[in-house]
C-alpha cells in the first residue's frame, strides 16, 4: 500500500484533489496523510519495538482500511488480507501462521476473528463502530487522535506476505522480500496508460491480491481511490455514475450482478469509465458477451496468481477471438512451456507452465521451498515457478491455460448429517398433512446456517399438524440445524422441476422472523415463572 | 499358486488397470469440460464439481444459472449433452440455480454450493418409497 511520504508528496502536488471516496466521507490527499500519520504514531506505539511486527485485517473495503494499511506500510509492517468468506478451518490456520501483533476488524467481522485462534495479545483494532469492551480492543477512532512524534519510527525490512488459497494441501503464505509496486506501476502505465486523473473503483476486496495491487497501482499515481461494497449491484451502478468512475476492479461475482442490473446498459452509454479489471479464469463467454453489449469495450480479463502476481491480460479488442483462459503476458513477467523432461517447448506445443518475473515470491512462510526451476530464456538464468497449469502459447502469441495438471478435485459428502439431509426430503414427502414441501439449506443473515422448511398443508386446518411433523422429522434427522418451518401458498417451481429457491426464501424469511418475534412478545407476556426465566435463557 | 488363484490376481490386475485408467480419463475429460463449459452461451454461469454424494457415489454436480424462466430446460439440455461428450463415463446432474457462490478471485466454494443445491439433488433423484426408513 502506498506510503506516508507519497501521500505527502501527492498533498503537496493537489492538496484538495480527493484521495480517497467511500459512501458520503471523501478524504483529500491533505487530510489522507494527516489520518495515516496520526495512525502510524499510534500503531507504533501499539507494537513491541524489540521484533519485528506483522498485521492482518478481516473486513469488508472501508476508508480506514485503506488509511490503516498505509500507515502499515509506513512502519514497513505487512499487511495481510484474511477472506471472510474462505472456509473456517483454513481461516484459522492461516491466521494461526501468520501469528499477526495486530488485527484490523470491522464489527461485522469481529466475531469470526475471535473464532481463529489468534494469539490473546494480538491488537484487535475495531475500525467502525463502538468496540467492545469484553475484547480487550482497540477503537480507530483512538487511533486517529494520536498526536504524532517529531519522527516516526524507522521502518521494518521489508515483507510482503500474500495467501495462497488454493495451494495443495491446504492454504499457504507467500513470501516477498523485495517491493515490487513501484515496478508494477511503471509496467501497467506504460501498457495500459494509467494516470493522476483517474478515478478508480475497488469493487473487489482488498484482501485480494489483485485488487489490492491495483488499488495500490493507482493511489501511488495519486488518482482518485473509491471503495465500493462487494456484490452490492444498485450501490455500484449508481457510484460508478455519481463518481464518473474511469476505471474499475471488480471481482467476477459483483461483475455479474452488476451486468445483470438494470442500469447496466445505461452505464455503458453514459459513463466515462473506460477500463474494467476482473479475474478471468472463472468468468464464462456469457458473462464476456453481456459485458460488451452492457458496458462497452471496456472489459479487461486477468490471469493472476498469489506467488506470481498479475501476469496476464485479455483486453477487449481480443475477447470475442480469444479463448477463455487466455491472455497476454504482461510486462515484467516471463513465461515458459515446459515438457516433461523439463525444457522449454517451442509455441503451439502443450506443456506445464511456468511462471518468472520481478513478482515472483522468495518463499513460503512455512519454510517449504517453492517448485521452482531455473531456466535461461535468452536474457540469462532466472528463476521460474512450476504451475500446476497445463498450456500453450498460441499462434497470436497469447498464452492459452488449457487444463490442470493436478487430479480433479473430489468433494466428499457423504457424511453422517449429508446423508440424512438427503433422506429428509423423502421423508417430507411422505408426510400426510403436506400437500407440498421444500427444504433450502441457507446461510442467512438474520438466521445463520439453517435449514428452511416452506410447506402447503393440504387444509388450513391442518396447518399447525404439519408444521409439528415436520420440525420433528428435522430433529430426528438432522437435529445439529435449526429448522424452522413456515407454511406458504405455493411452492415456486421453474419449468424443469427445480425449486425457484431466491424467490421461495424472499416470501418465508419475512415470515419465519415475524414469527420468531411474535413467539418472543407471547412469552414475555406471560408471567415468569422459573420453567420460562430457564426456557429464555437457553433460548 | 492354483489357477483359481492365478485368475483372481489376473482380475484384480486389470481391475486397477481400468481404475487408472478411468482416473486419466477422468482428469484429462474434467477440464476440457470445464473450459467447454466455460465457453458454453446457454447458461448465463456455470459451476462444475466432481463430488461424491450419499446414495449417489461419484457424480458430476453442473450447477448452471439459466438465461431467463423460458430458457432453463434448454441450459439444463446444453451442460448434459457436454457432459455426455466429455466424460461419458462418470454420472452427471445439472440443477438450475439463482447464483453459484464465489470466492473473490472467482472460484467455485463448492462445499457452499453443495450445501445449497442437496436438498434439491435429494428431490430430484429419492422417491419416498426407497428412501424412508
Amino acid at each position: 500500500m502506498i506510503k506516508l511520504d507519497d501521500i505527502r508528496r501527492h498533498a503537496a502536488v493537489r492538496p484538495e484533489r480527493v484521495a480517497l471516496v467511500d459512501g458520503s466521507t471523501r478524504l483529500g490527499w491533505a487530510r489522507f496523510a494527516e489520518h495515516v500519520e496520526a495512525v502510524a504514531a499510534g500503531l507504533a506505539a501499539l507494537l513491541p519495538r524489540d521484533r519485528p511486527s506483522r498485521a492482518v485485517f478481516l473486513t469488508e473495503n472501508r476508508w480506514e482500511l485503506a488509511v490503516a494499511m498505509a500507515a502499515c506500510a509506513t512502519l514497513g509492517v505487512p499487511c495481510t488480507g484474511l477472506d471472510p468468506e474462505a472456509d473456517r478451518p483454513a481461516l484459522a490456520s492461516v491466521a494461526t501462521a501468520l501469528l499477526p501483533e495486530l488485527a484490523f476488524v470491522s464489527t461485522a467481522q469481529h466475531p469470526l476473528l475471535e473464532r481463529l485462534g489468534l494469539p490473546a495479545d494480538t491488537v484487535r483494532v475495531v475500525l467502525d463502530g463502538v468496540p467492545d469492551p469484553a475484547r480487550a480492543t482497540v477503537p480507530f477512532a483512538r487511533l486517529l487522535t494520536t498526536r504524532p512524534p517529531h519522527e516516526l519510527p524507522a521502518p521494518q525490512p521489508f515483507e510482503e506476505l500474500t495467501v495462497v488459497p488454493d495451494a495443495a494441501g491446504g492454504p499457504r503464505v507467500a513470501v516477498r522480500r523485495r517491493p515490487v509496486a513501484g515496478r508494477r506501476t511503471v509496467d501497467l502505465v506504460d501498457q495500459f496508460g494509467f494516470d493522476s486523473s483517474d478515478i478508480h473503483l475497488a469493487a473487489a476486496p482488498l484482501s485480494e491480491p489483485t485488487a489490492l495491487a491495483l488499488t495500490q497501482t493507482f493511489l501511488g499515481l495519486g488518482a482518485t481511490l473509491v471503495l465500493v461494497p462487494r456484490l452490492e449491484s444498485c450501490a455500484l451502478a449508481a457510484t460508478i455514475s455519481e463518481e464518473r468512475a474511469t476505471t474499475m476492479t471488480a471481482d467476477p461475482a459483483t461483475l455479474l450482478r452488476l451486468i445483470n442490473h438494470d442500469s447496466a446498459r445505461l452505464i455503458g452509454e453514459t459513463t466515462q469509465l473506460h477500463c474494467v479489471i476482473t479475474l478471468g479464469r472463472h468468468l464464462n463467454r456469457w458473462a464476456v458477451n453481456a459485458a460488451w453489449e452492457r458496458l462497452g469495450p471496456v472489459l479487461h480479463l486477468a490471469q493472476a496468481g498469489p506467488e506470481v502476481g498479475l501476469y496476464a491480460m485479455t483486453g477487449p479488442d481480443e475477447l470475442h477471438v480469444a479463448p477463455l483462459r487466455s491472455g497476454r503476458m504482461l510486462l515484467g513477467s516471463t513465461l515458459a512451456v515446459l515438457d516433461e523432461a523439463g525444457e522449454p517447448v517451442p509455441a503451439g506445443q502443450t506443456g506445464r507452465i511456468a511462471l518468472g518475473g520481478h513478482q515472483l515470491l522468495n518463499e513460503y512462510l512455512d519454510g517449504e521451498p517453492p517448485a521452482t526451476v531455473t531456466l535461461d530464456l535468452g536474457e540469462g538464468p532466472q528463476r521460474m515457478l512450476l504451475t500446476e497449469d497445463l498450456g500453450r502459447l498460441d499462434e497470436q502469441g497469447r498464452l492459452v491455460v488449457t487444463g490442470g495438471g493436478g487430479s480433479v478435485p473430489t468433494v466428499r459428502r457423504t457424511g453422517a448429517i449429508d446423508a440424512e439431509l438427503f433422506r429428509l426430503e423423502a421423508d417430507l414427502l411422505s408426510l400426510p398433512y403436506l400437500r407440498d414441501a421444500a427444504v433450502l439449506r441457507a446461510e442467512l443473515p438474520v438466521l445463520g446456517d439453517c435449514l428452511v422448511l416452506a410447506f402447503v398443508a393440504v387444509s388450513a386446518e391442518r396447518e399447525a399438524n404439519a408444521q409439528a411433523a415436520l420440525e420433528a422429522v428435522c430433529a430426528r434427522r438432522v437435529p445439529s440445524l435449526p429448522a424452522h418451518a413456515v407454511a406458504v401458498d405455493r411452492i415456486p417451481y421453474s419449468p424443469t422441476g427445480a425449486i425457484r429457491s431466491a424467490e421461495l426464501l424472499e416470501t418465508a424469511v419475512p415470515m419465519i422472523c415475524l414469527d420468531a418475534v411474535l413467539e418472543r412478545q407471547a412469552r414475555q407476556q406471560q408471567p415468569a415463572t422459573p420453567q420460562r426465566v430457564q426456557q429464555e435463557v437457553s433460548a | 499358486m492354483t489357477r483359481a488363484a492365478t485368475k483372481t490376481a489376473a482380475i484384480e490386475e486389470s481391475w486397477e488397470d481400468f481404475e487408472e485408467s478411468c482416473e486419466i480419463a477422468l482428469e484429462e475429460g474434467y477440464f476440457a469440460l470445464e473450459l467447454e463449459l466455460l465457453e458454453l452461451p446457454a447458461a448465463q454461469e456455470v459451476a462444475l464439481v466432481h463430488t461424491e454424494l450419499p446414495e449417489l457415489g461419484p457424480t458430476l454436480l453442473v450447477a448452471y444459472v439459466p438465461l431467463g424462466p423460458g430458457h432453463e430446460a434448454a441450459g439444463r439440455r446444453a451442460v448434459l449433452a457436454a457432459c455426455a461428450r466429455r466424460l461419458p463415463g462418470v454420472f452427471a446432474h445439472a440443477v438450475a440455480t439463482a447464483s453459484i457462490p464465489r470466492t473473490a478471485t472467482g472460484a467455485v466454494r463448492a462445499g457452499a454450493l453443495i450445501d445449497q443445491l442437496l436438498p434439491q439433488i435429494a428431490r430430484d433423484f429419492l422417491s419416498p418409497t426407497a428412501m424412508s426408513d
